[in-house]
């Protein structure tokens, strides 16, 4: 028998994963958390920053929320949108620290939530650290400053490390979500085409509600059991507004009418809501319920987030509310 | 053709010892990188597979 020839092979083997690994950072740029990043970073001298998940982000239409600012008081915001669509907690916890390091002009902080957003607290490993929530691996955040953020032990620091080390392990769901998308392709070929919108499937929308009414009930009376804080990672946005001496405002985003007919008309919600607004203004921060301002199914592009045209609306409503409340 | 291609591809995959005529003169070494690399990328491209996309546009 022959014998073959595995030393030059591992060799080009390595050769190519390392080159492969280099050409990963590039690619990682063009990704939709890294563009948040940088506009972050581009903004100029902004005066209040948006927090949250896809409900927020790319649905504050500047124009509108001055027009509407402007119609109330005459106020002007320099607003900077560090929401970032499916993005947990701890993610948005990182954006917020990096907004208001780079810049100490912010004065308001706005939080758009839905259902429990404030108080579920949410762990990442590292190996879950992928899609949107790659901000973590990002290199431009120290481990030591991430870590306590995304509660990763030292073992899961080594982790970050190492993912950090090979972009290319880092990004392997990227790689995935082409194929994905050809699998759709393919899948949609000759049958009736699935609606989608700007972030993905219409349909698939309906898995972030809450599995059952029972499960939204366990989950408001989770925060009942206890209601004495926001979520480990929203006490460290507050701890960071706080630190800037920010004002904070929570605002309830707008849910389709299907969602609020099945969720939002529960006992367990107005409870839930109730302590939610008693906490919010024992801490000093503004509430703004949103959750009724769209009530036509057709102002969503799915079960839980806004068109455009409405996310003007909304923009411009909640311009004038917060010219209003804000001093 | 067939044959050759079948030649080639058991030459590749390690069956056949002797390399057919379509690929004598390219460096042993270098198929067989060939064929690693096509494996890793294979694996690399459905190693994400496992996650359920909801927002596909990240």
């Amino acid at each position: 028998m022959r014998t073959r020839p595995l030393i030059p092979t591992v060799i080009v083997c390595l050769v190519v994963l390392a080159l492969c690994n280099l050409a990963t950072v590039p690619w990682s740029r063009r990704l939709w958390y890294h563009e948040r990043l940088d506009d972050i970073e581009a903004a100029q001298n902004p005066d209040i920053v948006f927090v949250g998940n896809s409900l927020m982000d790319a649905r504050i239409d500047t124009n509108a929320l001055n027009t509407g600012a402007a119609a109330a008081d005459g106020t002007t915001f320099r607003p900077l949108n560090a929401a970032l669509g499916a993005s947990a907690p701890v993610d948005q916890a990182l954006m917020m620290h990096y907004a208001v390091d780079l810049h100490p002009g912010l004065r308001t902080l706005v939080v758009g939530f839905f259902d429990f957003q404030l108080t579920e607290d949410v762990h990442l490993r590292p190996m879950e650290l992928t899609g949107t929530h790659m901000i973590a691996v990002d290199p431009r955040f120290p481990v030591s400053e991430v870590a306590p953020i995304y509660h990763l032990d030292r073992t899961e620091q080594a982790q970050l490390r190492l993912l950090r080390a090979f972009p290319l392990a880092a990004n392997r769901m990227n790689a995935w979500k082409y194929v994905e998308l050809l699998r759709r392709r393919l899948g949609d070929m000759g049958a009736t085409a699935h609606a989608t919108n700007d972030m993905g499937r219409v349909e698939d929308f309906a898995a972030l509600e809450a599995g059952s009414d029972a499960d939204f009930d366990r989950q408001a009376h989770d925060f009942l059991q206890n209601p004495t804080h926001f979520s480990a990672s929203y006490e460290r946005v507050f701890a960071d507004a706080a630190r800037h001496n920010m004002k904070v405002v929570l605002v309830a985003m707008p849910a389709s009418p299907a969602h609020s007919e099945r969720f939002y008309t529960r006992a367990s919600w107005s409870a839930y809501f109730a302590r939610i607004r008693a906490l919010a203004e024992q801490r000093g921060f503004i509430v703004i319920d949103a959750t009724s301002w769209m009530p036509r199914q057709d102002e969503f592009s799915d079960v839980l987030h806004m068109t455009f045209p409405a996310s003007s609306e909304f923009s411009y409503r909640l311009g004038k509310e917060l010219a209003t409340a804000l001093p | 053709m067939f044959l050759r291609f079948r030649q080639s591809v058991e030459y590749l995959a390690g069956e056949r010892d002797l390399a057919p005529p379509l690929l004598a003169r390219i460096p042993a070494w270098l198929l067989r990188s060939a064929v690693w690399l096509l494996a890793i990328a294979l694996i690399y491209a459905f190693c994400g597979q496992s996650s359920k996309f909801i927002y596909i546009d990240f």
